[in-house]
Order: structure tokens, then sequence, then C-alpha cells
């Protein structure tokens, strides 16, 4: 129906002399008059019918009683709400992977070749300690990621790296498509901070990384006094260095650039606002505060701004049962243990409310989520555990608009600002609220319906099995140690093993598209059982991922397929 | 059943974690118990009074405050809480910052929720010294903590204890990247490297704070030299603020030690395992050295074979203040035990032998003042056990932390209460 309409609107406004560019796949920007809606123009400021105007990308009229101006495509939206698009401030889309890259070639043995050419190159610069690395220069979005995060109302996206020590500096972008370089709305945003280790190298630890940062920012403080004294002096002053790390950090010792630092268990919290007092950095922002609910008293102290991640943790980790069960593992049903985490599941989901109810300011995110797929059943989560539709729209309009520097372009719908907004038939807040248009800077997008689960695994299917055996190696106190993952897919769930001199571990799990993700109990000989996970990501006959045992950090691995579909074959009796 | 009873067990923690600081607030009296006091004999049948988590009374004849809450010690020995003067247990991100063998800028950061910290209270420890591993020539700087299970990091730390950085000797820093490509390994490969490397580090260590000293006076056109986290911390060590706690085994690299600690005019704290401490037991009382040791523990490696029982016994003879310590998770439980084998091996005193698990180590972690023997104005941290700790059936039955019960066996989920448990279960099922 809509669609019918804009096809005639579209013949009509081509004989009109506006200078569209029509890209292939991108839709022009048109003159939109969205009416009859029930428009969210703020969190807590409602027009319960009116108009919006978007033209030339921007809103140019908003209200109750405003006109659809004459070369308008007009869309009755009677039965629809408006709401402001969606902004999540720390998003890992289209950024290079940190934790997944994998460490350069190792050198060979001295006097070879491959000494030889390697010694006579550059050291190659860690991905966990990269300043300088600006997100919006290496931002390569899929272009269907950017289509599913369109799909959940999310119309700008901060740009934040996914692990690292320093991994590099955050920037703002909207949501549509564009060459290299064009999808920017500000960069840099922030310095991001991450309580991370460096594999291969110092700080290998988090009593590392902690001194790491300290003397980072010391380092910084020294280059700006050498640059100083140079200006005031340069025929006897030090002459400055311009390393590209300390002038990256140089802008945040100042405070003109705020430093988003990553931490998740309240420890860390605690640990992140002490590192924050002691380098002097007053301009910064918690990223993640998954446990926030337990550090309100310290957060409220500081009184800063928090970016919470929806990405909670496991319930087990935090009630001490993971730790229960590593001393005195059971057999069978635990149902009061499990009674206790599906306690303390909600209490993490209810996290962004307790913040939020404490007078915080907090901005919601899906970091550490798998992309745009879970971003909205986890906020659905979040509201249903407590926090106000009103609230949650502002955690992920206003709020993330300002921290991310953008509060003069997005996070209301007024004139003035980009034409990004959602149109959602029922509440966006309720899981029966369809989002069915999206607008990103003027540009329209119609949702369709979400196809099922079974389609889209059929779909996402055999680009992407994951039926056979792999083999990969992982680094483990330095030293390469192999290992065969056997896997059997059936119906989108996963069950095999991985084995390794340390033993056989059965593994469960499931497939996304081509995302895996798999758990099981390691035991190795002598010591006590931990959990074990792997993610992965499956391209052809390379898997690549991580492999996390409980209470260490995650290991990067790849493997290859050395036998593809063999199990398969197996399991349906194929083998001869 | 049991896992009503797990679930208790996970249910326990969170309610010491929420539980308020409020018994401390209320006197506590420890009555009619032997009470081991380590620096003034035993005491037969006699009383502790706990005021604010301090020993406010102690002794034969003293009376019980009204409105304290009372500990019958009838037929319980109370002896102050023991100290493990060499734990690698609630440290979090990894014990080895081993990527460099130079890094006593790392501070070791605590995690509260290692259930090794209940675990030590179950066997009557009541403090601990977390040092970094031994990968490095110079490792991180420690942490001193009090076993106040249920209170955040922050809670558990020691206040006032002093500074101290680990250092390791031998074997295990210089086979710490043994298994990394040959271009990848890490310097020192041998002892005499890790000599030269301490050289080259204090040295550089004397330049900096040269460096600081000339700013200070006026040089370097008013630009403040960089700061080095690293430096500032050698720095600190020769300046006596951060004392060295110095993972050791041969008795030649422990004399190498003390030259040249010497030369840069600073003195080890502390021997770590010190294993062949016997064959230079004199040298090190001359140098100062404290030594903590194993008890038994010895052979399962080249630079461990010269180990004999005797080495607390020969040192503690020669005027070494020793301790003999866990590095263990699972040893933490039973230092008591480790302790009363100088009795057995060198004929140690049985108050000597304790003095290895309070007093000594007190003096190894800087806190005698506070902690170590149970006299008035100490703190009010107790093992109480239901025999002598050296019987080979006593066990701990209380731990208190600055007069707070952290451990009672009557509330504890014990591995007794859990078999009994699951014996039920089973002949449940089977009928």
């Amino acid at each position: 129906m809509i669609r019918s309409a804009l096809c005639a609107m579209l013949a009509a406004v081509a004989t009109l002399a506006q200078p569209v560019q029509a890209q292939p796949g991108i839709e022009p920007i048109q003159t939109y008059a969205l009416t009859n809606a029930r428009i969210v123009v703020a969190p807590g400021n409602v027009i319960e019918s009116g108009t919006v105007v978007l033209r030339d990308g921007r809103i140019v009229a908003v209200g109750a009683n405003v006109d659809a101006p004459a070369d308008a495509v007009t869309l009755d939206l009677a039965g629809s709400t408006v709401y402001p698009g969606l902004i999540d401030a720390a998003a890992t889309t289209g950024l290079p992977s940190v934790t997944r890259a994998t460490r350069g070639p190792q050198g060979g043995p001295p006097g070879s070749f491959q000494q030889a050419r390697q010694a006579s190159e550059p050291p190659p610069r860690p991905p966990e300690i990269r300043p300088d690395l600006l997100a919006a220069d290496v931002f390569e979005p899929q272009d269907d990621e950017l289509e599913r995060w369109r799909a959940t109302g999310v119309t700008t996206l901060g740009l934040a790296f996914d692990g690292g020590i320093f991994p590099g500096q955050t920037a703002a972008v909207s949501v549509v498509p564009g060459e290299h370089g064009t999808y920017a709305l500000r960069t840099p945003v922030s310095l991001q901070v991450l309580l991370g280790r460096r594999r291969g190298g110092y700080p290998g630890t988090l009593m590392g990384s902690l001194a790491f940062i300290r003397q980072a920012f010391h380092d910084a403080q020294h280059a700006i006094h050498v640059e100083e004294a140079f200006a005031r002096d340069a025929a006897s002053a030090p002459r400055p260095s311009y390393a590209p790390e300390h002038r990256a950090l140089a802008p945040a010792v100042g405070g003109a650039l705020p430093v988003w630092i990553h931490a998740s268990a309240e420890r860390d919290i605690g640990r992140a606002i002490e590192l924050a007092t002691d380098v002097g950095v007053e301009n910064y922002v918690i990223v993640g505060a998954q446990e926030g609910y337990r550090s309100v008293d310290a957060l409220r102290g500081v009184n800063r701004p928090l970016i919470v991640s929806l990405d909670w943790p496991r319930p087990d980790a935090v009630t001490g049962r993971a730790y229960e069960m590593h001393i005195a593992p059971i057999d069978g049903e635990d149902e009061a243990g499990a009674e206790a985490d599906s306690a303390a599941a909600l209490t993490l989901r209810n996290n962004a409310a307790a913040l939020t109810g404490a007078g915080l300011r907090v901005a919601l995110s899906g970091y550490g989520l798998d992309g745009p797929s879970q971003f909205r059943t986890h906020l659905l989560a979040a509201v249903e555990a407590g926090l106000s539709p009103e609230d949650a729209l502002r955690a992920l309009t206003v709020t993330p608009a300002e921290l991310l520097g953008l509060d003069a372009l997005v996070g209301t719908i007024e004139n003035g600002k980009l034409a990004n907004v959602v149109v959602v038939e029922g509440d966006l807040f309720d899981e029966d609220g369809k989002i069915r248009q999206v607008f990103v800077e003027g540009r329209r997008y119609e949702i369709p319906d979400e196809p099922p689960r079974a389609q889209r695994r059929a779909a996402a299917g055999d680009a992407a099995t994951v039926d056979g055996e792999w083999t990969g190696s992982i680094e483990m106190a330095g030293t390469m140690m192999p290992f065969t993952l056997t896997l059997a897919e059936q119906d989108g769930q996963l069950s095999g093993e991985i084995s390794s001199e340390m033993g056989a571990t059965a593994l469960a799990g499931e497939r996304t598209g081509d995302q895996i993700v798999l758990e099981g109990t390691f035991a190795p000989p002598g010591m006590n059982a931990m959990a074990l996970s792997i993610t992965g990501q499956i391209r052809a006959d390379e898997l690549e991922g991580t492999i996390t045992v409980q209470g260490q950090a995650p290991i990067a691995f790849s493997a290859r397929r050395r036998t593809p579909g063999s199990a398969r074959m197996m399991r349906e009796g194929g083998r001869p | 059943m049991r896992s009503r009873f797990v679930a208790g067990a996970c249910l326990l923690g969170l309610v010491l974690a929420a539980a308020p600081a409020n018994v401390a607030a209320q006197d506590v009296a420890i009555r009619n118990a032997t009470i081991l006091t380590i620096t003034n004999g035993t005491i037969e049948n006699g009383t502790i009074v706990v005021r604010e988590g301090k020993i406010a009374a102690v002794g034969a004849d003293v009376d019980v405050p009204a409105g304290a809450r009372v500990i019958d010690g009838t037929g319980m020995y109370v002896m102050p809480g023991i100290i493990d003067a060499h734990s690698h247990m609630a440290i979090e991100g990894g014990i080895n910052e081993g990527s460099e063998s130079i890094t006593p800028e790392v501070v070791i950061p605590v995690r509260a929720d290692d259930p090794t910290i209940y675990r030590a209270l179950a066997g009557g420890v009541t403090s601990a010294l977390l040092l970094h591993g031994s990968a490095n020539t110079v490792g991180g700087q420690a942490a001193v903590i009090k076993m106040r299970w249920g209170k955040d990091s922050d809670g558990l730390m020691f206040e006032g204890a002093p500074r101290f950085v680990k250092f390791a000797l031998g074997e295990n820093v210089t086979r710490a990247s043994s298994n990394a490509s040959d271009d990848e390994r890490r310097y020192p490969k041998s002892r005499m490297g890790v000599e030269q490397l301490l050289r080259d580090w204090f040295t550089r260590g004397k330049e900096y704070e040269a460096e600081w000293q000339a700013y200070e006076a006026g040089g370097n056109n008013g630009v403040p030299p960089r700061t080095n986290l690293r430096l500032q911390a050698l720095v600190d060590i020769m300046n006596g603020d951060i004392k060295v706690q110095a993972h050791s085994y041969r008795g030649d690299e422990i004399l190498m030690l003390m030259r040249v600690a010497e030369d840069f005019g600073f003195r080890i704290f502390t021997f770590q395992h010190v294993l062949e401490g016997y064959k230079v037991a004199d040298e090190l009382a001359e140098h100062g050295a404290m030594a903590s040791t194993f008890a038994d523990f010895w052979g399962y490696k080249v630079e461990a074979f010269d180990a004999i029982p005797f080495n607390m016994a020969i040192m503690a003879d020669r005027g070494v203040v020793v301790s003999v310590n866990s590095d263990s998770g699972e040893r933490v439980r039973r230092l008591y035990q480790e302790a009363a084998m100088g009795m057995k091996y060198g004929g140690m005193s049985e108050n000597q032998a304790l003095e290895m698990i309070t007093l000594n180590p007190a003096k190894q972690i800087g806190m005698e003042s506070r902690i170590g023997s149970i006299e008035v104005g100490k703190d009010a941290d107790f093992a109480i056990f239901n025999g002598h700790p050296f019987a080979p059936a006593s066990r701990v039955e209380k731990t208190l932390v600055d007069g707070e019960i952290y451990f009672d066996r009557d509330e504890a989920t014990t591995l007794e209460k859990l078999l009994q448990s699951r014996t039920r279960t089973t002949t449940e099922d089977r009928q």
C-alpha cells in the first residue's frame, strides 16, 4: 500500500528538477511528510497526532498543526508512532576485531630468510595499543550489517573497538550506505581505554595493563611539557618526539577528548574510577558497567555518564555459583541454585534501571552483543525487568547523542536535526511493536517483517556449514598447542568436542548464520573443572574465533576444516 | 536435598557479603580456653576480651564484660590468626606479568570472591601476603590482605601494610620463555644473566633518580623528566620504601642477591622458599634477611634437590626469622601441620614452631605490631581449634578477623556434611 503510493510519488518527483543522485540500491533523498502520526518528539514530549516534515535530510517541521508541503511524499501514519532514530553509542560493527586479530607471522629461526626479512621491516604495532587509530578511518561495514541495525530502529552508531588496551579513537556514523569516509558524523569522539591484555608482549596481565595505562598518560603529559617548553625556547629545550601514541593521548590529558574506560565487573568499575583519578582525567565515561548496580555509590560519587551494555554477564558468575560448582561439583538438577541464578539474571537485566533510578546519566548500548541481532530482544528484556520506556528512550536518544557530541544533530525530532526517525506500529518498547519504516538522514527504508528463524537459518545455511573436523592451534603460555575440533550440526544446534594434549571436552552450542557459539566443561587431569566457551566465525573452510576458559582471558584461534562434511556423512550413515 | 545444600553454600556467600559490619560494635569474649599467646606463654582456662576489633584483655583472671557475645572455649585452643607469608590466592587477571623480566611497576589486583580465601579461613589463616609469580627477575608489587571474606577488594586490604615487591632467581626466571621461539626468548636465560640484569636496571634506577634530583635543583630547562613508573619503583626499592620478597632456592644465588642489594644500598627483607638457606644461614642473619620456606616440599626440581627438612630449624638456630608458607591454595588450609614439622626435624620448641606461622610471618609482612600474637592492643585475629593445633586430628572450629567470626564450622558447608547429604540422597534414590 505504502509502496504503491511511493511508486506513484516517485514518478511525480522524477519530473521535478531536483538534484537527486540516483545511486543504485540507495533511495534518493525525498521530501516526506509523515502525517496523522503519534510523535515522540523527545522522551516525555509526545504529540498525539501531528506531522513531521523531512526535507534534504533534515527535519524541517514538526507539530500538531503542520501542513504537508505540496512537494512532499505524504505518508499517512495513522495508528503508528514516530520516534527519534535510536543511537547505540558503542557498537563494534564494521571495525576490525582487536580480540580476534591474529598475531603477525612468527619470526623464523635465527639466520633464516624469514627472520632476516622480518628484521628489515619495522615490527608491526600491536592492535591492542593503537591509540592513534581512528575508528572512522577503518570502518568498513557489510551492507547487511547496516540493514540489520536499521531494522532495530538504530540510525546512528558510536563506533568502538572490541578489545585491547588503547585500541583507538571512537567515532559516530550514520547508518546509511556510503563510500569510505563518508559515514562519519564526528571523529574522533573519544579515546578508548580497556583493562585488556596484549597478546605476545607487555602488558600481558590485568596488573600490567593498569600500570601500562598509567605510564601512557604520564608519557602524554610529559610530551605536552616538552612541546610547551620547545614552543617557548626551541634553541635550548628538548626536542619533542611527536610519537603517535603521545599525540593521540594528549587531548585526552587536557580534557578536550573524552576518555571512554571500559569496565564491566564491580571491581573493574572501581579500578576504572581509581585510574581516571590517578591520571587526572576528569572527562570520562564508563562503558559496559554491567555490574553498575553494585557500584551505585561509587558511581554517584564521581557522577560520570555511563554507556551501559545490554550484554549481561552469566548470572552464575555474578552469584558465585560458578565458583561453588568449581569447589563441589554436583550431578543432577540444582533447583535452588538455578533459582538464585534466575534472580541474579533479573537483577542484571534491571541494571540500567537501577543506575537510571540512582540519578546517573545512562546511555544504553549493545556493546559485546553479537551485532544488532540481539539488540532489541535485550532492550525489551531490560524494559521488562524494570527500565521505564521513557528512560529507555532517553538512554537510546538524548543521552548517547550528548555523549557522542551530536546533540545538535540527533536524538530528538526537532527542526534542524537530521531526518532520523523510526515509524513503529504499536509501541517501540513492546514485543508486539513492529518497526515498519526507518529514515536515516532523510533516506527512507521499509523494514520487512522478520523472516522466521528457520528460514533465516536456511538462507544463511549452506554458505556456512560447520560440520566436520577442524584443526588449529592456540597459544598457551607462549607455546602453540594444537587442537582438533569436531562438530556436527542438526537444525542449528551443534554438538561435538575439542581435544588436545590437555584432554577432550564435549561441546554443545548453536550456529546463527556464520557465527557459532559453543560451551563445555574443561576438566584437565588433576585440575578442577572449568567452564569453557568458544565463539567463532565460519568462512568456508576457515574458522576464526576465541576460546575462553573460566577465569582466563580469551585466547584467539584459527582452524581449518580437515574433512569437510565427514561428520554429516557419518551421522547420516553415508560413510562406507 | 544436596542441591539445596550447595545452593545454601552460595547463599551463605551472599549473606556474608551483605552482612553489615556491626558485629565489632559488640564486645566479644572467648572464655575458658587454652590460649597460645606466642609472646607470653600458654594460658590455661583463659579469657580473651575483644573490643572494637582489638584485644582488650587476655588472661586467666579476666572478667567477661556485660553484654559481650561469649564464645565458649571449653576444650578449645585459641592461637593468633595464622599468617601466610607467600600466597597467590585472590589475584585477578594473571599472577605473572611474564612478558618482561623487570616489572616492579605492576601491582597485584585483588579479587575478593576467590573461594581460596574461605578455605584459608577454614585453616585458621587470617592474613596473607599476595605475591606476584616467580617468572620475573623483578616482578610486581604485592598486596597484604586480611581474610575478610565477603568484603570487597578494598575491604580485604590490610590497612597500613608496607609495600613489597617480588624478586625471583634461578630456574623459573631463566626458563620463563623456554617454550618460545628462539628469537622471542626473553633475557636472561642464565643465573649470570639474572645478576647482570639486576645490576643494569638498578644502575638505570640510580640514573633516573639523579635526573630528577637535577631537575628539582633547577635543571633541565624547567621540563620535568619523563615519569617512569618502572624506574621509580626501582628507586623506591633502593630507598627501602618497597621491601623485597625474593624467591630463591640455591645458596649461591642467595649470596649473589644479597651482594647486589648491598652494592646498591638496600637489603633483602625476606627470602622466599630459600630451600638452601641452611647453607647460608649466617650470611642471611648478617644481612638481616628473614626467610619464609616450605616445611617438606622439596626435590621437585633440580634447584630444590639439596633441600633438607632441617632447613627451618637450622636457619632459626642461626638467628634468622623463619616462617613456613603455603605458596598454594591447598597447603594454606593446613599451615599448622606444616609448622609442626619444625619440632620433628631439628627439635624446635612448640612455641618456636608456632612462631613460624604467627609472629614471624607477621614480621615478614611488616605487621608485627598489629598481629602475630595474643596481646592487649593487637588485632583480634584468632584461630580456634578443637585441640592443640599440632595434634594430627585437630581442626579449626572458628576463625575470627578483627573480632568478627568469618569461619564457623557449625555453619560451614563442609565436605563432611556434603557427603552426608549425598549418602542420604543415594539411599532415598534406592528406596
